[in-house]
Order: C-alpha cells, then structure tokens, then sequence
C-alpha cells in the first residue's frame, strides 16, 4: 500500500563532516566484507541514523545551518517508513507554530536537515560515550532521554 | 592212453636211461624186473614227476632231492635233471560226412627238465623245472601250446594215485595204522579222483563261488531299482553327513576364534573406557558447538533485533513527546475552532443544486451569487486537502500521545524484551563457551584409541557370531536329519535286501548258479550213489577172482564191499564183518587194495597205464598168479616193477601176457650182487632187455650163470 509521501523529492542531507563517521555506524555503509555487527554500526540505514538525529535536534530545539551537505538519499526513503512523515510534519508544525506548514515539504525537509544537524553531534556522542560496544552506549544513552520508559526502573 | 617210451637224466641214480614200453592191446603187461635199491620207486616218482611235476614227488618234492646223490660237484656244481616220456592218446571223433566214430591215435612227448645246483652234500637249490609237451606229426615233435594244460586235459584228471600205485603204500587204503577217518578219507578221495568227482567238486566250488559273487555283485550293483535308489541315497547321505561334520567342525573352529577376537576387542574397550569415551566427548562437544553456534546465529538476531529498535517509531515518539503534544494540541485548537475539517462544500453544492440560496436567492448559473458561490467551492475544495492531512494528523498526534501513557508501548519496553534476550543469550553463550573449552581438553586429553572403532568392530564380530551360531543350528539340523534319514536308508536298505536281495539281472544268474549248482550236486549224488556201489561190486569181483586160489581166505571171505561211507570192508560167514587189517593176510591185503584200483579203472573207463610197485610182494603161489591174472585182464596197459621173488611162478603168465620184460641193475649192486663191472664211475641204473629167463653180462647176478632156469643172452 503506497503512503503519502509529500518528502519524496526532497533531499535529505548531513553535514559532509560527519559523513565518515556516519558511516562507521550504518551497516548499509560499511564494507560487507569487514562484517561489523549491529553493536558496532547500531543502525541499519542511514536515515535511521539521520532520523534520529533529528529528533535529537527537534529535542535541542536548534537549526544548524548545512553548509556542506551530504546527500545521502532522496526522500522517497521515507515512504518505506510512513510515521517518520508523520512526525516530521508535527516537528514542523509544532516547531513553526504554523500548521499549514505541511504544506510547504521542502521547507519541513530543511527544517529537519538542520535539526539533523545539530543532532548528529549528539546522536554521535551517544555512540561513543561508554566503555561498551556503540550499539549498548546508544541505548543506554536513549534511554536516558526517556526516562520514564526506561526498563530498569 | 599208454606209455610208449621214457628216458631219464640224472634223476638220482637214472643217470641216463632208456625204457620202452609195450602198447599192445594183446600184450598190455610191461614187466620192469629190478631188485631192491634198484630204482624201482626211484623210476615211479620219476614217471610222476615227468606227468605232474613236483606234485608228483613224494611230500610235494620240495625235500626230494633229484640229483645223483654221488653226482661229482668237480665236473659241475649244477646237476640237469630231464625226464622225457611218450606217450600215446587214443580218442574218438566223429567224421561229419559219414557220421561214424573214427578212433584215432596221437602221440606226444612230455619233457620236463630243471637244474638243481648243489651247494653242500645236504644243500641244493632246485630251478623252477620247465615243462613241453610235443605232438608228434610228420615233421617230428611239435610243441603243443599250454603243455601243462593241454596234458591234463587228455589225463582227463588227476590220476597220479591210480596210475601209480605203490604195492605198500595202497594198503594204507586198509590199514590199521591210521584212523578209520582218514582212510574213508582216502578211499573217498581215491573215488572222487578216479571217477571224476573232483571234476564235479570243483564244478561245484565254481558255481558256488560264482553264486557269492553273483552275490557280491548284489551288495555292488544294488541288485533291484529300489536298492540302487537306497544304495545311492545312502551314498548321497554318506556324503552330505561328511560335508555337514566337516561344516561343523569348521564352524566350531571359527566360534573359537569369533571368540577369542571378541574377548580381545573386549578387554581393549575396557581398557580405552576406563580412561573415557573419547567419542562419546566428541559427540557432546559436537552437540555443545552445535547449541553453541545456534545461541550465536540466536543472539546476531536478537542483535539485529536491537539494532532495529532505533528504527522503531516509539523511540521517536518518545523522543518527540513534547512536540507531539504541542502540535496536537494545536492542531486539537484548530479543531475546535472548525478550522478543520471543512464542511461548508457539501452545503454550498446542495444550494447549487437546489438552485435556492440560503438567504432566498435564486441561484442559477450565470448569476453572480450563483457563481460566487461556485468559485467558493472550488476554493473551499483545494483547501481542503491539506485541512485533511491536518485532521489526520490531529488524530494521529493523539494517538501518539495516548501510547506515550502505555508502558507496553513504550520503546523502553522493546529495549528491555531485547536486552534480556541478549543477556541470557550472551550468558548461554558464556556458559556454553565453557562447557566446550572444557570438553576440548578433555578429548584432547583422552588416547589415540578409537572406542567406536572397537565397538563397531565388536559389533560385527558379534553379528559373525550370531550368524556362525545360526548355520551351525542349521547345518546340525541338517546333519541329524541326514543321520535320521541315513538310518532309515540302512533299515531301507536292510528291508529291500532281504526282500528283494537280488536285481532281476542278477536273480536270474543266481537263480542259474543254484540251479546248476543243484544239478551238479544231484548228479554228483547221484554218480556217487551209483558209482561207489559199481566200485564196491568190480572190487568184490576182483577181490575174489584173486583170491579164489587161497584156500584159507576163501573159506573165510564172502564178500568184500565199499560202504556208502567208505570204508573198504570184507565180510565173512553169516555176514560177520572182517577187518582187513587184522583179519586178512599179507596177500589177501594187497589183492584187496589192487582189486579196489582196478575196479576204479574200470568204474572210469579211464584208458590208462597202471603202474604197479611190487604188487606181488608176500603172495606166493596160485594168489600170485591169481591176482597178477586179474590184473592183466582188466588193465589197458599195466607196467608192473617186480623182483625175482615176486615172478617166481608167474614165469608162464608173463611169457603169455608180456609185451616187453625190461631188466634194471644198480652199478651200485657190483661186485657184491652184480657180477660183470658195469664201467660206471657212479652209481646207476643200467638196463638191458632180459626177461625172467635171460642174463647178460649188464644183469648177471651172483649165482645166475649156475641158475639152470636162466639163460645167457648176448
């Protein structure tokens, strides 16, 4: 069943100075023949990695300009996920006040690249912030942004 | 048959010596007159032994010796011996073109010869003698082939008793010196001899031994259909109980070794097991690995499981919470406001429709109103749309919120499922990890040997056991049912034998064989019953012919007889039995055993010589020329050895009856009996042809020149 996507024209993008290291932690970016693990590239996709820097961003409620961007994927990748649309375009409302800004794809798409941005640093810092392997510092680290669901309690 | 001719080589003192003998039926007697040590019996046994060879020697020759006894070993150490006697054979033949019987006459010529080579004056070994027969024909002797043979057949039998009879020696037919038995024996045998029951005896032992080997051939041939059929079961169970025993054997020889390998494969499984099962490690360590790499291909699920967690929507939903609140909040306000969604379209086109304003107005295409309202629609649908993505994303930012109450919806809850998943995974993992490093020593620890192999090995010796065990049932099976069925076959065979003991083919040979052998045995009955009775009545005949002139036993003999047990007895007055031995004279003794030789003679038919030594020795007068009477009428050819005192008053007889008088001188008698040197370096028997009358310078006697009853012949 085909679902809406008004991204998919759009580009998605990143900064080109985390490109590299973007990479080390997508699985699809990886050499197959280094065969990393999910606990050393903790996301499969690349825009598993970029989504979730932007819901860091969003979280940081900060726009940083993309100067150099890497565009990595049309936003047709979207499709594959519908409720990755969805919560763009409430990011985009709730962050603009204006909910016809749905209206607007590309503006939502930039919207959500510079939140990208300004959360990779943050999604990247969770990887590496521990002893443990990305994969288990990710978690730990998620978790703590969600507290109130967090297993352990 | 009758002698005609017989020369002598050094056959004891018959050195060389040449006699003829009378053939003439009118003249049959043959007188030999010789003293005592004159070679008499010495001649006779050389007769015998020319006709029938060592048999006919006394004792069967073997320590008779034939050589001179003075031969001189200086000329030669080995002594030739020859005797050569003619002899004539008168048979009857039946010519085919006129039917009748022609007698006619063949002479012959028997010389046999040997060597005997002196090895001390006791010693001497004597060469295998040979024997020719010749027949004489216009071209001279010719050899007859199978001499031997072909001489008994024309002696038609043997007849060496009745040719030559020893004067003394007949008596032993009636003496008292040996047992009544064995002289029935002899007379029996002197009977069966002469009248040819040998022949019929010997019929007999042949039929006989033809029937036990007719038999014979029963238990060979199997005689009848069934008993070749048992005979060659029991051949064929013979052989199958051999090749069973034989299995058998073998079959306990391979069960002893089957066990002895398995006691060995044994005894090394204990000694690999009492260290370990290095397999049975190997096999749980296999297992361990095998869990061990289904935890890890578990975990790198549960890892993508993991890693699939930050793709999942409620991380963000988590993440986003407050902007989701915010925009659904806004989003609930604009609903509330009306904002969304936009109903005013569907309103609008009933108004068109119904061509009637709200307010009253007349709508209707091309009025103002009527077209305000149309462009209003159109606007109204455009926005539309986005108004609707608007609404639903109202309802989905409430519904977001509403999972952001749940728990179980929460992304921590996916995390903590995944996170316990891989704990125990990766616990499992650790344990296992152990558990194989500990079983890797342990089978590195274990020897080289190879449990399974053993096993394995075991097991198969096992089944070879088995499988022994099982052909040995079988084939013991097999075996006592051939045993059983063997013992039936004998007791078959048994059955069969006693009630068909002989095949058809055979049956009827037997049948032949009992039967002829039932002919000869009646006829031999039947001859014996009607011979010996013919023998006793010639004997009785002669007997008293010869002693009709002895007034002492005349007046006291009746009759003489040959009982049917054989025994020669003589009866007196009132039929008192006699005992010849005890009861009749010296003279009567000799006339009886001569009687009953003749009368076997006759019984025969046999036409032969009798050759009689000293007959009429202790007989005097009118007996003397009684029996010497008798016994020239009823022979064919009689040569009789007689001394001067045996023909002293036969004198006349043997002038009338002999046909050749022939006179024997021992070299041996010069000079004391002998009056003229006979020359001779040896002792030897001369001859010459003086009758009783005559002497000559070879034959005369101390006293004969004065002898006025004897002449001189030159």
């Amino acid at each position: 069943m085909s679902y809406y996507n008004p991204f998919q024209s759009q580009e998605l993008r990143i900064p080109e100075a985390y490109r590299e290291e973007v990479n080390r932690f997508c699985q699809s970016q990886t050499d197959a023949l280094a065969k990393t693990t999910p606990d050393e590239s903790p996301f499969q996709r690349y825009v598993d990695l970029w989504f979730l820097a932007v819901c860091l961003g969003a979280r940081k409620g900060k726009r940083t300009k993309v100067e150099k961007p890497h565009r990595f994927i049309m936003g047709e990748i979207l499709s594959r996920d519908p409720h990755r649309i969805e919560l763009l375009e409430l990011i985009a409302i709730s962050f603009s006040g204006e909910p016809w800004i749905i209206d607007k794809p590309a503006s939502v798409i930039e919207l959500a690249n510079e939140l990208a941005a300004t959360g990779l640093p943050e999604v990247l810092g969770l990887l590496g912030d521990g002893p443990a392997k990305p994969i288990w510092n990710l978690t730990d680290g998620l978790l703590d942004l969600v507290p109130r669901t967090y297993p352990h309690d | 048959m009758k002698f005609r001719r017989v020369r002598f080589k050094n056959f004891r003192l018959l050195r060389d010596l040449e006699l003829e003998f009378s053939t003439s039926d009118e003249h049959p007697l043959t007188v030999i007159r010789a003293e005592n040590e004159t070679g008499k019996t010495t001649m006779l046994n050389a007769l015998q032994w020319a006709l029938f060879g060592n048999d006919g020697l006394p004792d069967g020759g073997d320590l008779y010796r034939l050589h001179p006894i003075d031969w001189d070993e200086s000329q030669a150490k080995t002594v030739p011996i020859e005797v050569e006697l003619e002899f004539e054979h008168r048979y009857e033949r039946e010519d085919k073109k006129t039917g009748q019987w022609i007698e006619n006459t063949e002479v012959y010529l028997a010389y046999r010869r040997t060597t005997e080579t002196i090895v001390n004056p006791n010693q001497w070994n004597r060469a295998t003698d040979s024997f020719d027969l010749m027949r004489k024909s216009d071209r001279g002797f010719t050899p007859v082939p199978g001499g031997e043979l072909a001489l008994r057949q024309i002696l038609e039998s043997n007849l060496k008793d009745l040719f030559f009879t020893d004067g003394d020696r007949a008596l032993s037919f009636i003496t008292s010196e040996i047992s009544v038995g064995e002289k029935r024996k002899r007379v029996q045998k002197a009977i069966r001899d002469l009248l040819g029951f040998d022949i019929l005896q010997t019929a007999i032992s042949h039929v006989r031994k033809a029937g036990a080997e007719i038999r014979g051939q029963v238990k060979e041939a199997g005689g009848t259909d069934d008993l070749q059929k048992v005979a060659a079961r029991i051949s064929d169970l013979e052989t199958k109980i051999a090749d069973a025993e034989k299995r058998s054997d073998t079959i306990e020889l391979q069960l002893s070794q089957m066990a002895v390998d398995i006691d060995s494969v044994e005894q090394k499984i204990a000694v690999a097991s009492a260290k370990g099962d290095k397999e049975q490690l190997i096999q749980e360590l296999r297992s361990k690995r095998d869990e061990l790499a289904s935890a890890r291909t578990l975990l790198d699920r549960v890892r993508r499981d993991h890693s699939a967690l930050f793709s999942q929507e409620a991380l963000p939903t988590g993440l986003l919470s407050e902007y989701v609140q915010r925009a659904g909040a806004m989003l609930n306000e604009l609903k509330a406001k009306g904002r969304i969604p936009r109903t005013a379209i569907p309103v609008l086109q009933e108004r068109l429709e119904l061509g009637v304003c709200i307010c009253g107005t007349k709508l209707e295409p091309g009025h103002p109103t009527y077209e305000h309202i149309k462009a209003l629609i159109e606007e109204q649908q455009q926005a539309s749309e986005t108004d609707d993505r608007l609404t639903n994303l109202r309802l989905i930012a409430n519904q977001r919120i509403a999972l952001l109450e749940s728990d179980d919806e929460a992304w921590g809850s996916g995390v903590k499922k995944v996170v316990e998943r891989r704990n125990e995974l990766e616990a499992r993992i650790q344990t296992l990890e152990g558990e194989v490093k500990v079983l890797d020593a342990k089978v590195d620890e274990l020897p080289e040997t190879d449990v399974a192999f053993l096993r394995d090995h075991r097991r198969k010796l096992r089944q070879t056991r088995e499988n022994l065990i099982r052909d040995k049932g079988i084939n013991d099976a097999d075996l006592r049912r051939y045993q059983q069925d063997k013992k039936q076959a004998d007791e078959d065979w048994a059955t069969l034998s006693k009630k068909q003991k002989l095949s058809r083919r055979i049956q009827s040979r037997l049948t032949a064989a009992d039967d002829m052998l039932a002919v000869i045995a009646k006829s031999y009955a039947a001859i014996e019953q009607s011979e010996i009775p013919q023998v006793s009545d010639y004997m009785n005949k002669y007997f008293l012919e010869m002693i009709v002139a002895d007034p002492q036993q005349n007046a006291i003999i009746r009759k003489a007889e040959v009982t049917s047990s054989y025994d020669i007895g003589v009866w007196g007055p009132l039929d008192r039995y006699l005992d010849p031995d005890r009861d009749l004279n010296g003279a009567s003794r000799r006339a009886l055993t001569l009687a009953f030789i003749l009368a076997l003679t006759e019984v025969s038919g046999t036409k032969a010589p009798n050759v009689i030594d000293t007959p009429l020795g202790m007989m005097s007068g009118q007996v003397k020329q009684s029996v010497l009477r008798t016994a020239i009428s009823h022979s064919t050819q009689l040569v009789l050895f007689l001394t001067r005192s045996e023909i002293r008053d036969c004198e006349e007889i043997l002038d009338k009856e002999a046909g050749v008088v022939v006179t024997l001188s021992s070299s041996a008698h010069y000079p004391k009996m002998l009056r003229n040197d006979p020359g001779a370096s040896w002792r030897k028997v001369l001859s010459c042809k003086c009758n009783h009358h005559q002497y000559c310078a070879v034959c005369e006697r101390t006293g004969d020149a004065d002898n006025s009853a004897l002449s001189l012949r030159k």
